[in-house]
Order: C-alpha cells, then structure tokens, then sequence
C-alpha cells in the first residue's frame, strides 16, 4: 500500500526536527499519532543500564499510534527520537478516533491485543538488551 | 441457513497441562480467547525454547495471523500450562470487517504486527544470546565459586583500618554476609581516616543475633558507591576466618 494514499487527508500539520531532538518522549502523557514523512527515527526505550535503540524506522512509519489503539489516555511506552533532519506529519486525531470508534468490539480487541502484546515484548527486549 | 454456515458458531474447547495448543509453522486461522487457566506463547528450535509471553484469562491468542490475512503460518507455538478452555472464533465475519475499514487503521495494525513480528523475533535472539553467554561464563568459572549464596542483612559493626595510626574504630553496616565475606557499607568520609582502597586490610567486630560476638580480618577487595548516597559499599573478603565464626555465620545463614 502506498503511504501517500493511505494518509492522504489525515495530515493536520509538518513539523521538522533537528538531529537527536526527541520527538515523543517515553513516560510523558500524550496522544499526537505521527507519520514519518523524510528522514528515519529511532525508537528508544530507558533501561537500568541507560537508553537502548530498538529499532530505527524510515519514511512511511506511523509511530506514537499505541495510545489511540489502545483506546486510553495512557503514557508513552517509547522514545521516539530524530536520526538525522527529520520531517514528520501530524495525523489528524479527531478522524482516526472516530473512525477506529466505529469499528466492532471484536476487531478494536483484536487491534488493542496486538499493541498490548507488542508493548510487553518491547519491554521484554530493552530488558534482555540492557543485560 | 446459508447465513449460519458463513458464520461458524463459537466451539469451546479444554486443554490439559503441557498440550500444545497451536504448534509453530502450522496453518491455522483460528483465534482464541482464554475462559480459564494459563497458556504460554514460545518459540523453539531444536535446542532451545524461549518463552515470549505468559497469557491468562480474558486474554486473546492467534491473531497474529488474522492480521496477516491467514497468508503466513503460526509464528509461535502455545502451550497450557495448567487447566485451559478456550473459546475458538473462526475469524470470517471479523476478516470482512477487517477488510471493510479505513486503510489507514489496517496500515496502521498491519505495521503493529510487523514490529511485533519483529520484537518477538529480538527477544528470541537476545535470550539465545544471554544463554550462550552465561553458558560460556559458566566454563570459565565453575558456579560453586563465583556466585556463592549471601545473606541479605543489616548488622552494624565497627572496623579498624589495619595500617591506621588511628586506635578509634570506625563504623559501617554489613549488607550482606557469607563465610567468604561481607558487603559492608561506610560513610564515604570515612576515607578522610585511611585507606579504603582494594588491599586494604581490616578487622572487623560485629554481632550475629541474639548475642554471638565476631572480631575477624579481612581484605578489601571491591570498591562501588553505594545505593546509599555518599557511602561506599566494599567488598570485603575474610582472611583466616576461624572455626568458630565459620560455624556462627553459617548458622545465621540459615535462618
């Protein structure tokens, strides 16, 4: 699926970022959802032993979408940080929520599994990484 | 009729400790929910086998491959761990609607799974990893000699520098205890009185409880900042350690 048109008519704004500025910070409250538009960003997560990357992801990646998908007012499980000049847009919110709302409760509990899942093994990867 | 056959009704089905519910590599596109019991998510190769998720009740399993459209085979195997039923749901009513929804949220769940897929597959490499190395720890230095037992406590005692011209004894707590030696913590200005380097040489005075009284030598042998702020914790290692005090601090050990 081409990026361009699967968010076409979500991006509410562009932002740019400076190299190693954070552009979603692990803890803190929020729920902007962004998608990579130029540049790469790393995904970090804070361990005993400081901060491990865990992944780095290119243009086309939504990040910061866990906390719509999980359907709560929850913290940051991730940073998201800029490799490099980064530009990103920021998806409207409003629409995705309303759209993800009328999904079934079967589905939207499929999705919110997958993240809750994939929240665990993240957790369980910075751990084992930090060793 | 043709209404009912589209959409199976939900089977249930029980698990006994140790079945194996869905097996790696398999084609399947059932989903699972947990009414009762435990299961366990793993991968296996020939030799090793990492767990990747304990699962309990109310909690979903198999979905991974609904969301790959039933094209890829299980990506890990799940077993019980005790009494399990399940309620299976045959995914093709969901399959519609998953097809039907905005293609920003299936983008969006597709790349989810994608770096699930791929957290899982790090967590695997990782943990082969952590093995090898303790594995290989483990030949170099046999388990008996580098990881004895201590006890966690907190005994006071009072300690005197072996080359200080000082005759007052300084004062620190014992952190932890074995017949090898103690973690002793000390207020780091206790350097300004002597030495508190590696080789540092020690007597120590301390009491086991209820009232058994231990003067003993010992050798620095560690030095790390403490968990305390401006304390040292040293690790001090006992030098001739009698008969007597090797018994006693065997005894508290146990209790």
């Amino acid at each position: 699926m081409p990026i361009d048109s699967v968010i076409y008519g979500y991006i509410a704004n562009e932002e740019l970022y400076q190299p190693n500025t954070t552009i979603i910070e692990e803890g803190k409250r929020g729920d902007w959802v962004y998608v990579v538009l130029e540049g790469r960003v790393k995904i970090k997560k804070a361990t005993s032993k400081g901060p491990v990357t865990l992944d780095i992801l290119g243009e086309g990646a939504i990040v910061g979408e866990m906390v719509l998908l999980k359907d709560t007012k929850g913290q940051r499980t991730a940073s998201v940080v800029a490799d490099g000049v980064v530009k990103v847009g920021i998806l409207d919110r409003d629409r995705l929520e309303r759209e993800y709302e009328s999904l079934s409760p079967q589905l939207k509990g499929l999705i919110k599994t997958l993240v809750f899942r994939l929240e665990e093994t993240t957790k369980r990867a910075s751990v084992l990484a930090a060793e | 009729m043709a209404k009912k056959r589209k959409t199976p009704p939900v089977v249930h089905l029980s698990f006994s400790k140790g079945d194996l519910i869905i097996k790696e590599g398999d084609y399947g596109i059932s989903i699972y929910k947990i009414l009762k019991g435990h299961v366990l998510i793993f991968k296996k190769t020939a030799d090793t086998k990492t767990s990747l998720a304990e699962l309990g009740r109310g909690e979903v399993f198999g979905e991974m491959t609904f969301f790959n459209f039933l094209y890829e085979p299980r990506s890990a195997s799940v077993e019980a761990l005790d009494e399990v039923e399940l309620e299976v749901w045959h995914p093709a009513r969901l399959t519609e609607e998953y097809r039907a929804m905005p293609p920003i949220l299936k983008y969006m769940s597709n790349q989810v799974l994608n770096r699930l897929l791929k957290m899982n597959r790090v967590v695997d490499e990782l943990t082969k990893r952590q093995r090898q190395r303790r594995a290989e720890a483990e030949k170099a230095e046999p388990l008996g000699k580098r990881r004895y037992f201590r006890k966690k406590c907190t005994l006071k005692c009072r300690y005197h520098l072996a080359g200080s011209e000082s005759r007052d004894y300084l004062l620190g707590v014992i952190a932890d205890i074995s017949p090898l030696g103690v973690g002793l913590e000390v207020a780091a200005s206790n350097r300004r009185i002597g030495n508190h380097n590696p080789g540092s040489e020690l007597e120590l005075t301390f009491q086991l409880p209820p009232d058994t009284k231990i003067t003993e030598r010992g050798k620095v042998q560690l030095v790390t900042a403490s968990k305390t702020p401006n304390h040292l914790l040293l690790g001090v290692e006992f030098e001739n350690l009698s008969h007597y005090s090797k018994r006693m601090i065997g005894f508290f050990m146990m209790k």
